[in-house]
C-alpha cells in the first residue's frame, strides 16, 4: 500500500520538496524581510525591559536616591518596551502566519489546477481519496513550516547570536568553548532527521490510505451492507488505522529520544564536564572562579534556545515529507496541448486507421476508417462494448490513439490547445449535469459569454420560452435549493450549454437508460435544426434518433461493420443494423401500448 | 472543558497511563531543580578541598540523575503522546463503526470529502488536545503552584499579592479570547471540510470536468474555498496571536508593581535586595505557565470544536434501527398491504403490494421503469424502514430480526456493481471471505467469468477498483454475480443483474442458478430483470405498475392475458430471433 524509496530517491526528492518551500519565502519577500525586521526589534525591546530594571534597582534603588524625572523616564522607558515588544511580536506573528496562508493557498491552487490537467490514464488507477489528501491534508501540514518553525527558529538563532557576542565581549575563548555545542546540536538534528524521516513518510502515506479506504467504503457502503461485511471492512479500515498508529508511535519514539530530551541531557553532560575540568585546574592551582560562573551561567542560557530549535525540527521534518508528497504530485507529466492558436473553424473530422488499447494486448479499435464534412450529420450504433465510448473519449483526446490518426479540419487533434479544442468540439453527456447557480451560470459555464450568445443557445435548445415565463428569468436559481427542471428541461439546458460556444462539431453521448418520450422529442428537434450547421456525431442508442443522420456506423468489436444512411442500411440483407432497428420498433410497439 | 467531560470515558480507562506520565513529569520537574544546587555545592567543596577525588562521587551523581532524567523525560513523551494518538486511533475506529451503520439517506445528504475531513482533521485536533493539552495543563500548574510557593513562604507574601494583581485580568482576557477562538476553529474546519468536498466533488466526476472543459471554472471554485480556508485560518491566527502579548503585558504589569511595591517595601527595611532579585527571578519563570495556560485554552478550544463535529457523526442515529433480537427461522418472505413513500408528503412509491415468496420457490418482478421493483427489494430486505408487520421473514417481523441475521438471508445483486480495490478474488469472495481458490474459481466459471479473469496477466489476483484494471461493464457485472453465487444466503436477489450481458450468457448463468439451486431445495430467488427470458421459469411474476400490482401469475398464466407482459413477451421473442441470425 505504502510506496517503499530508496533513500537517494529520497534524499533528492526531500531537496526539491525544500526549493518548493523556500522559494515562496523568497517570493513574498517584502513581507519576510518585514517580519523579521519586527522579529528584530521586538526581541531587542524585549531584552531591554531587564535591563531598565536593573538599573532601577543598581542605580536608584540600592542607593536610596529617587529621582523624581529619572524615574518617570524608566518607568515610561519600560513601558514603551514592553508594550512595543508585545504589539511587534504580535505583528511579527500575523506576518508569518501570512506568508505561510499564502504559501499554502498557491500551493494548493497550483496543485488542484495541475492534478486537473493529468491524462485521463492517471484517473483510471488513481484513489481519489488519497489525491484528495494530498491536495488538502498534506497541504495544511505545510503551514506549520512557516508559522510554527520559520519564526521560533529565527526568533531563537538572533538570541542565540546576541549571546554568542556578549559572551565575545567577556571572554573570546569563552564563545569558541560554547560554540562547540552548535556541532554537536547538528549532528543531533542530522541524526533525527534520518531516523524519523521514513517514519513521518510512511505515517502521512497510511494518512492518506486512511482517507482512500474512507472514499470508497463511502462509495460502496450500500454493497458493504448487503453482503454483511461491515465487521470485516471495519477490520480492514483498523488495520490502516492500527499502521498510521503505529508508524506515529516510531517518529514520537525518534522525536523523543533525540530533540529535546537529547539536548537537555547535552547541557547536563557539558556542566559536568566542565565541573571536572575546573577541578582539574583547582588542583594544578591555576582556577578563576570567576571564569567558571560566567561561562555556567551563559551556559544555561545558551543551550535553551539551540533547545528549542531542535525541537521545531519534528514540523520541519512533517513539513517536509508533506511537502515532497505535493510536490511529486506535480511532478506527474501533464497532458500536453498544443500552445498553437489553430482554431476549429470548418469541423471537418477524419479518422484514419484509428487503433486504440487500454491494456497492450486487448485492443479496443481496430482501424476505424471515416471522414465527416462539416456539417454532416454521423451516427455510431453497436452493442454494449463494441468500442463507440472509447471512440468518444478519443475524440475528446482523453487517450491517444495507439495507432492511426484523428484529424479535426485536416489537423491532428494533438495540434489543437486545450481551450480551443473545447471549444470547437461541444459534449452533450449521458447525464444532464447541473451545477448548482443560476440558469445562467449553468449555461455560460464558466466562459464569460454574452448575454446575447446565451439565449442564442436558449432559443435554439428551445428553452427560452420557458425562461422567460420564471419570475426571474436567467437569473433563476437552480440545482438543490433551487428550480427544479424536469429530465427534458435538464436536457434541453444541457444541450444549450454545448450550442453556446458555437461549437463547429458536437457529440452527444445518448442517454443509456430509458428516457421519457419528452426528453427524445427534445433532442430530436435539437438535431432537425442543427443539422447542416454543425457536424454531428452521435453514440446512439435509440435508433429513432438517427433516422436522419447522412450516414450510419455500425460499430462491432472495434470495426466498423456496416456504413450508410437510414435506407441503405435498412435494404442490407440479414444486416445488424436492420436487425437492431426491427428490435427497437418493436420496443416501441409494446411500450405504446402498456 | 467540555471536551474532556466528552472524553471522560477514555481519560477513566486511561489514568493509570495518564497518572505514569504526570509522576515522569513531576520527577523531571523535582530533580530539574536539584541539579543546579547539587552543582553549586560540588564547587563550594572543589574549592574547600582542594582536589578531584573529594568531589568524584558527587560528578557520577550528576550523571546519573541526568541520564534519568533523559529517560523519564523521553518516557513521559512516549506515554502521553501515545495514549492521546491511542485516542485518535479509537475515535477513527468508531468513526468508520459509525459508518457502517448508516444508510443511504444519510449518504446523500453528507459530503464524502466532509466525512474524510472529520476522520483526519478534526481527530488531530483532539488528539493535541489530549496529549498537549494534559501536558500543559498539568505542567503549567505544577510550575505555577511552586513557583507561588516560593514567592508566598519564603519571599513575601504581600508582595506576592501585589504582584498578582494583573492575572486576573489576564485570565479574563483569555477566557475572551478561547470563545472567539471556539467559534473562529469550528468556521475553519467547516471550510476545510467544503474545500475537502470540492476536492473528492471533482475528483470524482474528472471525466465530466475534461469533457466539458471545466478545468478553469473547477479551479476557480476551488481557489475560492482554497480562500475562505485560509481566511477563517487567519482569523483563528489573530486571535491565538493575542495570548501571547497578553500574556505579556501581565507579566509586565505584575513586574512593575513588583519593583514599586517591592522598592517601597525596601525603603522601608521590609525586604533585602537579594530577595526582590529572587523575587523578579521567580516572576520570570511565571512566563511558563502562564503560557501554558494560554496554549491550554486554546488547544482545549480548537479541540472541542473539533469534537463537536466528530460527535455529530458518532452520535447520527442507525439509519435502520437495529433493536431485533430474534434470528430468522426459515426463508419465507411475506408481505402484505405494503405501501410506501419515501417522505411524508411525498407521492406513494408502492401501493397495497401482497406477495409471498415460500423456501425453494423463485418470484419474478417486472415491469417498466420507475414503477418501484427497486424499491421493493430493497423494503423487503430492509433497506428502508416501512409500516411495521407488514412484511415477514420466516414468519417474523423484520423489524423483530437483528439486521445481522436479516442480511444474512440475501444475497443481493444490485444493479449499479460496485468493485472494492482489492484483488479479483477477494472481490468475488467479498461475503465469504474464507472461500478457497477451487470455490472462487468454480462460481467465477458459473458466472461465465473465469476465461475472462485467466487473460489478465496476474489472473485472480489481478487488482481492480480505483487503482486497478479497468473491467467492462459486463466484467463487473458478471463479477457481481458471482460474488452472489459464492454466497450460501437462502434468498438470491438479482436486481437487473444481468442487463449487460448477451442472452446466451445469461440463459448460462440462470442454468447454473438452477442447478445450485436442485442441490440446496431451500434456496429462494427473487430476480427483477428488463428481459423476460430471465423469468419465465418463476414460480410466480409480478408485473408492477405504477407501485401497484398490474398483473400476476405464472408465465404461463400471463401469456394468456393481453397484458404488458404478453406484449413485452412477443418483443423480446422477436429479439431472440434476430439475435440468431
Amino acid at each position: 500500500m505504502t510506496t517503499e524509496q530508496t533513500p537517494d530517491h529520497r534524499s533528492s526528492r526531500s531537496r526539491s520538496a525544500f526549493k518548493l518551500l523556500s522559494g515562496y519565502l523568497w517570493r513574498d519577500r517584502p513581507l519576510l524581510i518585514r517580519s523579521v525586521l519586527l522579529l528584530l526589534v521586538a526581541t531587542a525591546l524585549d531584552v531591554t525591559g531587564p535591563l531598565l530594571a536593573k538599573v532601577f534597582i543598581d542605580d536608584y534603588l540600592i542607593p536610596q536616591q529617587l529621582d523624581g524625572t529619572m524615574l518617570l523616564v524608566l518607568l515610561a522607558g519600560y513601558l514603551f518596551s514592553q508594550a512595543g515588544a508585545a504589539w511587534l511580536g504580535y505583528r511579527q506573528t500575523l506576518g508569518f502566519t501570512e506568508i505561510a496562508l499564502n504559501a499554502v493557498q498557491d500551493i494548493r491552487e497550483r496543485v488542484f489546477a495541475h492534478t486537473l490537467k493529468l491524462p485521463m490514464r492517471y484517473f483510471d488507477t488513481a484513489m481519489s481519496g488519497q489525491l484528495v489528501s494530498r491536495i488538502t491534508n498534506d497541504t495544511e501540514a505545510i503551514k506549520d513550516l512557516y508559522v510554527q518553525f520559520l519564526s521560533v527558529v529565527l526568533g531563537n538563532l538572533m538570541l542565540l547570536i546576541g549571546i554568542l557576542i556578549a559572551m565575545a565581549l567577556l571572554d573570546s575563548q569563552l564563545m569558541l568553548a560554547a560554540l562547540v555545542l552548535i556541532p554537536t546540536v547538528f549532528g543531533v538534528i542530522f541524526l533525527y532527521e534520518k531516523f524519523s524521516g521514513a517514519a513521518v513518510q510512511k505515517a502521512r502515506s497510511l494518512r492518506s490510505d486512511i482517507n482512500a479506504q474512507l472514499s470508497e467504503s463511502i462509495a460502496g457502503m450500500s454493497v458493504l451492507q448487503a453482503c454483511n461485511q461491515q465487521q470485516r471492512f471495519s477490520q480492514r479500515f483498523d488495520g490502516v488505522n492500527q499502521h498510521y498508529y503505529r508508524a506515529r508511535m516510531s517518529s514520537i519514539r525518534a522525536s523523543a529520544a533525540l530533540l529535546r530530551p537529547a539536548i537537555d541531557l547535552l547541557s547536563v553532560l557539558v556542566l559536568v564536564a566542565v565541573v571536572w575540568l575546573f577541578g582539574l585546574q583547582v588542583e594544578a592551582g591555576v582556577a578563576e572562579v570567576g571564569v567558571l560562573y560566567a561561562f555556567l551561567s551563559f551556559l544555561g542560557r545558551f543551550t535553551e534556545p539551540l533547545a528549542e530549535i531542535t525541537q521545531r525540527f519534528n514540523l520541519y521534518q512533517q513539513a517536509m515529507v508533506a511537502g515532497e508528497r505535493v510536490n511529486r504530485l506535480l511532478d506527474e507529466p501533464t497532458q500536453q496541448f498544443s500552445h498553437s492558436q489553430a482554431q476549429v473553424t470548418a469541423g471537418k473530422v477524419a479518422v484514419r486507421d484509428l487503433h486504440f488499447a487500454y491494456q497492450a494486448d486487448k485492443p479496443v479499435l481496430n482501424g476505424l476508417n471515416f471522414t465527416i464534412e462539416p456539417g454532416q450529420f454521423y451516427a455510431v450504433v453497436g452493442h454494449t462494448g463494441s468500442g463507440k465510448s472509447t471512440l468518444l473519449s478519443l475524440l475528446l483526446n482523453f487517450y491517444q490513439p495507439t495507432q492511426g490518426s484523428i484529424e479535426l479540419d485536416d489537423q491532428p487533434l494533438a495540434q489543437f490547445g486545450h481551450d480551443l479544442l473545447r471549444e470547437g468540439v461541444g459534449l452533450i453527456p449521458q447525464e444532464p449535469f447541473i451545477v448548482a447557480g443560476s440558469i445562467r451560470d449553468n449555461i455560460d459555464m464558466g466562459r464569460d459569454l454574452s448575454n446575447h450568445a446565451i439565449e442564442t443557445a436558449a432559443r435554439q435548445a428551445h428553452l427560452h420560452g420557458m425562461i422567460s415565463q420564471l419570475t426571474e428569468g436567467y437569473q433563476t436559481e437552480l440545482g438543490e435549493r433551487g428550480t427544479r427542471l424536469s429530465t427534458g428541461q435538464r436536457q434541453q439546458l444541457v444541450i444549450a450549454r454545448a450550442l453556446a460556444a458555437s461549437p463547429k462539431t458536437l457529440l452527444l453521448d445518448e442517454a443509456t437508460a430509458n428516457v421519457d418520450s419528452e426528453t427524445e422529442q427534445v433532442v430530436q428537434q435539437a438535431l432537425q435544426e442543427l443539422h447542416g450547421k454543425v457536424t454531428l456525431i452521435i453514440v446512439a442508442h435509440r435508433l429513432s434518433t438517427i433516422k436522419q443522420a447522412d450516414q450510419i456506423l455500425v460499430l462491432n468489436q472495434g470495426e466498423v461493420c456496416e456504413r450508410g444512411n437510414h435506407s441503405q442500411l435498412m435494404a442490407l440483407d440479414d444486416g445488424r443494423y436492420q436487425s437492431m432497428y426491427r428490435l427497437q420498433r418493436q420496443a416501441q410497439k409494446v411500450a405504446r401500448r402498456s | 472543558m467540555r471536551l474532556f467531560l466528552q472524553l471522560r470515558g477514555f481519560f477513566r480507562q486511561h489514568w493509570q497511563t495518564y497518572l505514569l506520565a504526570m509522576a515522569m513529569l513531576a520527577c523531571v520537574a523535582l530533580l530539574n531543580t536539584a541539579v543546579p544546587w547539587l552543582i553549586g555545592t560540588t564547587i563550594d567543596q572543589l574549592i574547600a578541598a582542594g582536589e578531584l577525588a573529594a568531589v568524584t562521587d558527587k560528578l557520577w551523581l550528576l550523571l546519573a540523575m541526568a541520564l534519568v532524567i533523559y529517560g523519564l523525560r523521553f518516557g513521559w513523551r512516549l506515554v502521553l503522546f501515545g495514549t492521546s494518538y491511542r485516542l485518535g486511533s479509537l475515535l477513527r475506529k468508531q468513526f468508520y463503526q459509525r459508518l457502517t451503520r448508516l444508510g443511504s439517506v444519510f449518504y446523500s445528504q453528507q459530503g464524502t470529502g466532509d466525512l474524510m475531513a472529520r476522520a483526519t482533521n478534526d481527530i488531530d485536533a483532539i488528539e493535541v488536545a489530549a496529549g498537549e493539552g494534559v501536558l500543559s495543563a498539568f505542567d503549567g500548574l505544577l510550575t505555577f503552584v511552586l513557583v507561588l510557593i516560593m514567592m508566598l513562604t519564603l519571599i513575601d507574601w504581600r508582595l506576592t499579592l501585589v504582584a498578582l494583581l494583573p492575572f486576573p485580568f489576564m485570565g479574563w482576557g483569555f477566557y475572551r479570547i478561547s470563545v472567539s477562538v471556539h467559534q473562529q476553529f469550528q468556521q475553519a474546519l467547516a471550510r476545510f471540510s467544503d474545500l475537502n468536498d470540492k476536492t473528492q466533488e471533482a475528483l470524482s466526476g474528472i471525466r465530466l470536468v475534461k469533457a466539458m472543459g471545466r478545468e478553469a471554472a473547477e479551479a476557480e471554485q476551488f481557489n475560492q474555498l482554497a480562500r475562505k480556508a485560509a481566511d477563517t485560518s487567519f482569523q483563528v491566527a489573530r486571535s491565538e496571536a493575542l495570548y501571547e502579548p497578553l500574556i505579556y503585558l501581565a507579566l509586565t504589569g505584575a513586574m512593575l508593581l513588583t519593583l514599586s511595591f517591592g522598592g517601597y517595601l525596601y525603603w522601608h527595611n521590609e525586604l533585602t535586595v537579594g530577595q526582590l532579585t529572587s523575587f523578579t527571578i521567580y516572576m520570570g519563570q511565571l512566563i511558563w505557565p502562564m503560557w501554558a495556560f494560554g496554549w491550554l485554552l486554546n488547544i482545549i478550544e480548537r479541540g472541542s470544536a473539533a469534537m463537536v463535529r466528530v460527535d455529530a457523526l458518532l452520535k447520527t442515529p442507525d439509519s435502520i434501527d437495529d433493536q431485533g433480537q430474534q434470528s430468522a427461522q426459515h426463508s419465507a418472505l411475506h408481505c402484505q398491504q405494503l405501501s410506501f413513500r419515501y417522505t411524508a408528503d411525498g407521492p406513494d412509491i408502492l401501493h397495497s403490494i401482497d406477495l409471498q415468496l415460500a423456501p425453494g420457490k423463485t418470484l419474478a418482478i417486472v415491469g417498466p421503469t420507475g414503477a418501484g421493483k427497486t424499491t421493493l427489494l430493497q423494503l423487503l430486505m430492509r433497506q428502508w424502514e416501512c409500516e411495521p408487520g407488514t412484511i415477514t421473514l420466516g414468519d417474523t417481523p423484520l423489524a423483530q430480526l437483528s439486521l445481522d441475521s436479516l442480511r444474512r438471508q440475501f444475497a443481493y445483486v444490485p444493479q449499479d456493481n460496485f468493485l472494492f480495490s482489492l484483488s479479483i478474488a477477494d472481490n468475488i469472495a467479498l461475503s465469504h471471505p474464507d472461500a478457497d481458490q477451487d470455490e472462487i474459481e468454480q462460481v467465477a466459471r458459473l458466472a461465465a467469468l473465469h476465461d475472462d479473469i485467466v487473460g489478465f496477466p496476474a489472473g485472480y489476483q489481478t487488482a481492480v477498483g480505483e487503482r486497478g484494471v479497468t473491467l467492462s461493464g459486463g466484467q463487473r457485472q458478471r463479477l457481481t454475480i458471482a460474488r452472489a453465487l459464492l454466497s450460501q444466503a437462502s434468498v438470491l436477489v438479482l436486481d437487473d443483474a444481468l442487463s449487460a450481458v448477451d442472452v446466451q450468457t445469461e440463459q448460462q448463468i440462470l442454468a447454473a442458478l438452477d442447478t445450485q439451486r436442485q442441490s440446496d431445495s431451500g434456496r429462494s430467488c427473487l430476480i427483477v430483470s428488463h428481459r423476460l427470458s430471465a423469468v419465465q421459469q418463476a414460480d410466480e411474476i409480478i408485473v408492477l405498475s405504477h407501485g401497484q400490482i398490474a398483473e400476476r401469475g405464472n408465465h404461463q398464466q400471463l401469456l394468456q392475458s393481453d397484458g404488458w407482459y404478453s406484449r413485452m413477451w412477443t418483443y423480446q421473442q422477436l429479439e431472440a430471433s434476430l439475435d440468431d441470425d
